[in-house]
C-alpha cells in the first residue's frame, strides 16, 4: 500500500467493478450466465442473467458517482484550505435534494421517472453558480465556506417544508432518495452522469500542478505563476459541477467525498495529479464495495435492501476514527 | 538588468469611516543584479508592502514597477516567477508535504509538467537536491515539513524559492527563527549568490545588525517613504537612526564593520 498506492487503487476499482455484479441478495453462478451470454447473447435468458444485467447499471453508477465524490471532495479540501470540506460543503447537496424532493412529493409536476434527477440537477447547477458569485466578492475560504453553510441550512428547511407538506405515502420515498439513490433501473442514468464526469475531471486534472502550488500556500503560488482567483474559480465550479451531477444521480451521498481523499493523502503525498487519480479510483471501490453489502445485507428479515448513505458511513466512520487516530499516534 | 519601483504610490483599502492609509508614498527603488540589499525600518514602514509590489503580488495606485526597463505585468506571471523568486514573511501550508515535494513546487516555475508524471524527473531531482545543499538542508529531504523546526523549515523554504534559480530574490525576513550560526551561514550564501552568481538579492530584515553586516546596500523606509539609502556604514549614524528610534537605542563603534546597533 505504500510504495505504489495507485497500482492499489487500480486494482480495487477493478476488482470492485467486476465483482461487485455477483454479489446480492440472490447470489447467482457466474458460469452459468458466462456460458449463455457468449453461447447466445440475444436468446432468451435465464434468471441468472437477467439479475446481472438489473444489477449492471446501478453497479456502474456506485463507481461513477463513489470516484467523482471522492475527486471532487479533494478539489475542494485544497480549495477551501479546509480538511472538513467535502463536495456538498458550499450547499450543491441540500439544493439538489430540494430540487429532487420538489418532484417526488408532487407528482403531478411531471410523471417522468427522470424529472426529479433533472430537478435535481438543475438546484445544483443553480447553488453552484450563486456561490461562484460569492467566490467572487470574497477573497477569503471562510467567507464561501460561511456561505456554503447558509445555503445548506436554507434548502435543508425548504427539504423539510416539502417533508411536511406532502402526502404521508410519499415519505418513504422521499427518505429512500435522501439515503442514496442508486437504484436506477437501465443504462440511462449512468451513461448521462459519464459527460458531466468527464468534463469535471478534465478540467480538475488540467491544473492538478497549479492545485500543487495553491495547497502549499496561496500567496506563494500567486508568485510562482499561478492565477490562484482564476484556479480557485475554476476549480470550485467543476467540483461543484461533478457535486451536482452526481447528487442527481446518485442521491446526497456522503462521506466520501470526505473520507477517501484522507485516505488517499496519506499514501500518494500532496502531488494532485497522483491524488486526483487515486481518489477517484479508491472512490470508485469503495460506494461499489457499500452498495455491494447494501444489496446483499438483509437486516431483521427485512427483505429489502439497506440504503447505501447507512453503509458508507457505518462502515467509513469507524475507518476514518481509525485513519485519524493512527496518525495521531 | 534591474528590478525597479517608480514612484510607487500603494494605499490599503480602509475600513468603513476611515481614510485610506498610504503604505507606499512616492516610493523610488531600485535592485540590481550582483548586489546584496537589505530593506530596513520600524514596524509598519511598508517594507513587506514594497517588496510584494516589487515580485508583482500588489497593484499599485499609481507609478509602475519596471523590469529591466519594461513595465512587470507585461510579463506573464509564469515568466516572471523564472526571473523573481519570492519568499514571503509566512507561509502556512494547510495540508502535510514532504521536504522533497516543497522544493520541488520551486522547480516546477521551469518545468511544463506532462500529463501524467508517476514521479519526479531526474534532473528536477538533481535541482532538488542543489538548492537544499545550498542551505545546508539536504538530510531533510525525506522528512515531512511539519516535523521541522521553525528554523529547518525557514531554510527549506528559502530551498524551494532558490529552486526556482531566480535571478532575483525577494525575502522578507529570512533569517527570522533562526539560530545565529544559520543566521550567519545564510547571510554569508545571499552574499556569495550575488557576487558569484550575479543574483540581485533583497532582504526585508528588522536584524540592523545582520543586514549592515552582510549586506552592500541598505535602504531604510520610514513613514511610507524611503528615509534613507547608502552603503550600511554611511547609515549606521545617529543622523539616519534618530529620527525612527529616539534615544531609545545606541551604537557600539566595531573595528571593521559598521557599528553595532543596541536598545537601551
Amino acid at each position: 500500500m505504500k510504495r505504489r498506492p495507485l497500482t492499489w487503487a487500480a486494482l480495487f476499482a477493478l476488482a470492485s467493478l467486476f465483482l461487485a455484479p455477483l454479489v446480492g441478495t440472490v447470489s447467482i453462478d457466474l458460469g452459468i450466465a458466462l456460458r449463455e451470454f457468449i453461447a447466445s447473447p440475444s436468446a432468451e435468458w435465464s434468471a441468472e442473467t437477467r439479475i446481472l444485467s438489473l444489477r449492471l447499471p446501478r453497479v456502474l453508477l456506485a463507481w461513477l458517482g463513489g470516484g467523482g465524490l471522492a475527486v471532487a471532495g479533494a478539489a475542494m479540501q485544497t480549495l477551501l484550505r479546509n480538511g472538513l470540506a467535502t463536495p456538498y460543503t458550499l450547499g450543491v447537496s441540500s439544493a439538489g435534494t430540494f430540487g429532487a424532493f420538489l418532484c417526488l412529493a408532487f407528482p403531478t409536476m411531471g410523471a417522468f421517472l427522470i424529472l426529479p434527477r433533472l430537478a435535481a440537477l438543475v438546484c445544483a447547477l443553480g447553488v453552484t453558480f450563486l456561490v461562484l458569485a460569492v467566490a467572487r466578492r470574497s477573497p477569503r475560504p471562510d467567507g464561501l465556506i460561511l456561505a456554503g453553510v447558509t445555503l445548506n441550512f436554507l434548502f435543508g428547511a425548504a427539504v423539510m417544508l416539502v417533508r411536511y407538506l406532502a402526502d404521508p405515502y410519499q415519505l418513504a420515498g422521499l427518505d429512500r432518495w435522501l439515503m442514496g439513490a442508486l437504484d436506477v433501473v437501465g443504462f440511462e442514468v449512468p451513461l448521462s452522469l459519464l459527460p458531466w464526469l468527464v468534463v469535471g475531471l478534465f478540467l480538475l486534472l488540467r491544473r492538478a500542478t497549479a492545485f500543487d502550488q495553491y495547497a502549499f500556500d496561496p500567496g506563494l503560488a500567486a508568485a510562482r505563476g499561478v492565477d490562484a482567483q482564476a484556479l480557485r474559480r475554476d476549480g470550485l465550479f467543476a467540483a461543484s459541477l461533478l457535486a451536482a451531477a452526481i447528487v442527481a444521480s446518485c442521491g446526497p451521498i456522503g462521506f466520501i467525498g470526505l473520507l477517501i481523499p484522507h485516505a488517499v493523502r496519506a499514501g500518494t503525498g500532496m502531488r494532485h495529479q497522483r491524488l486526483f487519480i487515486g481518489s477517484f479510483l479508491l472512490g470508485a471501490a469503495f460506494l461499489t464495495a457499500a452498495d455491494a453489502l447494501a444489496r446483499s445485507l438483509a437486516l431483521f428479515g427485512r427483505s429489502s435492501e439497506i440504503p447505501v448513505g447507512i453503509v458508507t458511513a457505518l462502515v467509513g466512520g469507524p475507518f476514518f476514527l481509525w485513519l485519524l487516530l493512527r496518525r495521531a499516534s | 538588468m534591474e528590478l525597479r519601483a517608480d514612484a510607487l504610490q500603494l494605499a490599503y483599502p480602509a475600513s468603513a469611516g476611515q481614510v485610506k492609509r498610504p503604505v507606499l508614498s512616492g516610493v523610488d527603488f531600485q535592485l540590481d543584479l550582483g548586489r546584496f540589499q537589505a530593506l530596513a525600518g520600524p514596524n509598519g514602514a511598508g517594507k513587506s508592502t514594497l517588496m510584494r509590489a516589487l515580485a508583482g503580488l500588489h497593484q499599485p495606485d499609481s507609478g509602475r514597477v519596471l523590469l529591466d526597463g519594461e513595465p512587470l505585468d507585461s510579463r506573464s506571471m509564469a515568466e516572471r516567477a523564472r526571473i523573481i523568486g519570492y519568499l514571503p514573511q509566512e507561509v502556512q501550508p494547510h495540508f502535510h508535504f514532504s521536504v522533497r515535494d516543497c522544493v520541488l513546487l520551486g522547480v516546477r516555475v521551469h518545468e511544463q509538467s506532462p500529463w501524467f508524471e508517476s514521479a519526479p524527473s531526474a534532473s528536477a531531482l538533481a535541482a532538488i537536491d542543489r538548492a537544499l545543499d545550498l542551505v545546508d538542508a539536504l538530510d531533510l529531504r525525506e522528512r515531512q515539513l511539519h516535523e521541522l523546526s521553525g528554523g529547518e523549515r525557514r531554510r527549506v523554504l528559502l530551498a524551494s524559492v532558490l529552486a526556482q534559480e531566480p535571478r532575483f530574490l525577494l525575502l522578507d525576513e529570512p533569517a527570522a527563527m533562526l539560530d545565529l550560526s544559520h543566521q550567519a551561514a545564510l547571510f554569508t550564501l545571499l552574499k556569495r549568490l550575488a557576487q558569484e552568481q550575479g543574483l540581485g538579492v533583497l532582504c526585508v530584515s528588522h536584524d540592523w545588525n545582520l543586514a549592515s553586516t552582510f549586506a552592500d546596500h541598505l535602504t531604510i523606509l520610514h513613514d511610507a517613504g524611503v528615509h534613507a539609502s547608502g552603503s550600511p556604514a554611511e547609515l549606521m549614524t545617529e543622523r539616519v537612526l534618530t529620527p525612527l528610534f529616539g534615544d531609545s537605542y545606541t551604537l557600539l563603534p566595531r573595528p571593521g564593520h559598521p557599528p553595532v546597533l543596541l536598545p537601551q
